[in-house]
């Protein structure tokens, strides 16, 4: 090539990427990363998906034996005059109130709502001892458990598959409890044991655990949990009752004295107290085994309630002196009071306080019985001081001052925070 | 002007002919095309060639020839030129590689007279319709975990989205294959 011709034509450039490989690469990384948001929201689009297919189309549901005297739609128990409803949830929703889980994740296709019940489906296969959980509960992590003495009832049923009698293989259990899924402190439950699970427990029973101590369970005969029933407890302050379909079937003068959650599972677990049982500690599962759920209310009998009332505004009354004396003191209550119209908001929109917050104002007005021994030590030495001086006894005066002196100290060493801590720890639910 | 016409023979009227239109076009929106390019361009209207093609075509150099190589560097960096700005494409694969124009090729041509609004590989619509699909999935995501009844909606309106924003991808890759 010439000089000339080289210099006129200049150097080729060197990236000149055509616009057809341009446009490819861009609808690769498009593509890419529409299939990485496919991916991570996998369980709402499958959701999403399945609600268009039963839109469409709804199969029958055949995991269930229809045959028994439950019949095709569960009966919705009647709304009693003699409670006062705090919770009723008949499943036409998924209700935000319960946290939905499959192996502790939020993996949902096992979990579906549909014609009124709630399904929990152990679907998957297991033949490698692996463990399987799928549960609802309506305690939330970090911010404690809600009920406390209320009334639980639960109507539901479980498939026959996979099981003798509707037992399913390893566990199913539901009714009241705490730290769930790590281990419990304190339950009131229904729980149906396997054969494969426990020989020795093997059918429905009730039973319950008060401060990480299992009282002795009962064994419930002649209940087939493939039909529906209405399974009840009514929790007191120190005794539980049992009910099936109202017919009272156990009770116990040991009831768990802090807040739980409710909680209905199924798992592949055996439940077993004998070392020498543990030959492979999770059951395989042929097929697929399930609870439905059609009804959860939570209520207070209206005179325990109004017992329960009584009792709240006591509770707020002595709230309200703490602010009082915080006031007296020269300190800053104006996050206390805000604190404090927002439990009575809670309390006037739904009846009732949940349980951790209750237990919390508790705790706050055993600081409020203090505070008040407090000032009365500075009310009666003023009183004293003053009697001491009219009768012009210089040494009494002198005991009375010191004795105002220590009231004084306890006053100023007071701790404040650990109000504030409790109140920072309220506001945080 | 009137002595150039009376002298000169029909082959030189052709190409002076041929000279004007090219200029003329040039004026027009392809301003960034040089003479070369818009030729190349004019060679390939309604068939394919090869670079060399090209070359014996627009210069009339045989390929042993003086000069050929030149000729062959200025015809495949207009080449490479108007395939980045993706008025013509060759196959990807296979020792020959005619280049043909792209359907954005065509349509850019036919609408470069004066008042056409200029044919855009990526339209505003694209654009809304592929933002769209990346919001709505993002929007799934975040909302994955949610037991929000109408949160159910998301998923739905975003698969709808998906679809039209594939299609209209595909017709975007289309245009420059």
């Amino acid at each position: 090539m010439d000089p000339e011709d080289r210099a006129e034509i200049g150097d080729m450039p060197r990236l000149q990427v055509s616009m057809k490989v341009r446009v490819i690469a861009l609808s690769g990384v498009f593509l890419l990363v529409v299939a990485l948001g496919l991916y991570a929201s996998s369980p709402l689009v499958i959701r999403c998906l399945e609600f268009v297919k039963d839109l469409a189309w709804a199969p029958p549901d055949d995991q269930f034996n229809d045959t028994g005297s439950g019949g095709d739609e569960p009966d919705k128990p009647a709304a009693e005059l003699m409670t006062f409803s705090i919770l009723q949830d008949d499943f036409m929703t998924q209700d935000p109130h319960w946290f939905w889980r499959f192996n502790n994740s939020n993996d949902l296709r096992s979990i579906t709502v549909k014609n009124g019940s709630l399904f929990l489906n152990l679907t998957e296969k297991v033949d490698d001892g692996s463990f399987v959980r799928i549960y609802i509960t309506d305690r939330e992590e970090g911010r404690g458990d809600r009920w406390l003495y209320v009334d639980l009832e639960i109507r539901l049923r479980c498939s026959d598959e996979n099981g003798l009698e509707g037992r399913g293989k390893g566990r199913r259990s539901w009714g009241f409890m705490d730290l769930f899924p790590s281990n419990w402190q304190n339950s009131l439950v229904f729980r149906s044991i396997s054969p494969e699970s426990d020989p020795d427990r093997v059918g429905l029973q009730v039973c319950g655990r008060v401060d990480g101590e299992e009282w002795a369970s009962r064994s419930i005969s002649g209940v087939d949990i493939r039909e529906w029933h209405n399974y009840t407890v009514l929790w007191r302050p120190g005794n539980a009752t049992f009910l099936i379909d109202g017919e009272m079937v156990y009770s116990t003068g040991q009831a768990p004295s802090t807040p739980m959650g409710i909680m209905i599972y199924t798992d592949n677990a055996k439940s077993v107290q004998d070392k020498d049982l543990y030959t492979g500690f999770y059951l395989d599962l042929e097929v697929e085994q399930s609870i439905q759920i059609g009804h959860v209310g939570v209520s207070l009998d209206r005179e325990y309630h109004d017992e329960y009332s009584n009792r709240m505004d006591e509770l707020f009354a002595n709230f309200s002196s703490i602010i009082e004396a915080v006031d007296a003191a020269d300190l800053n209550s104006t996050g206390m009071r805000m604190d404090l119209d927002w439990f009575k908001g809670e309390w006037n929109e739904t009846g009732y306080l949940h349980g951790e917050r209750y237990m919390v104002l508790l705790s706050i007005c055993d600081l409020a019985g203090e505070l008040e021994e407090i000032s009365g030590m500075f009310e009666e030495a003023r009183e004293a001081i003053a009697y001491a001086r009219d009768e012009g006894d210089e040494r009494k005066v002198r005991i009375f001052k010191n004795y105002y002196q220590m009231a004084e100290k306890a006053w100023l060493e007071y701790d404040f925070t650990r109000i504030g801590t409790l109140l920072g720890s309220i506001i945080n639910w | 002007m009137g002595e150039q016409s009376v002298s000169e023979d029909p082959e030189e009227k052709l190409l002076r002919l041929h000279d004007s239109i090219i200029s003329y076009i040039s004026a027009l929106r392809l301003s960034d095309l040089d003479v070369l390019q818009v030729e190349v361009l004019g060679r390939l209207i309604g068939c394919r060639r090869t670079t060399a093609e090209l070359v014996e075509e627009i210069y009339g150099t045989p390929s042993p020839s003086d000069g050929y190589a030149a000729d062959y560097y200025r015809v495949r960096r207009a080449t490479r030129s108007l395939e980045a700005k993706g008025f013509i494409s060759a196959p990807l694969f296979g020792r020959r590689k005619p280049y043909h124009l792209t359907r954005y090729g065509v349509s850019v041509l036919a609408n470069i007279t004066p008042g056409e609004e200029p044919e855009r590989l990526v339209t505003r619509i694209d654009i809304l319709v592929h933002a769209s699909t990346l919001g709505l999935l993002m929007l799934t995501v975040l909302y994955t975990g949610s037991m929000l009844s109408w949160v159910l909606l998301l998923p739905g309106l975003m698969l709808v989205c998906l679809g039209v924003s594939l299609g209209r991808l595909a017709g975007t890759v289309r245009k420059v294959m």
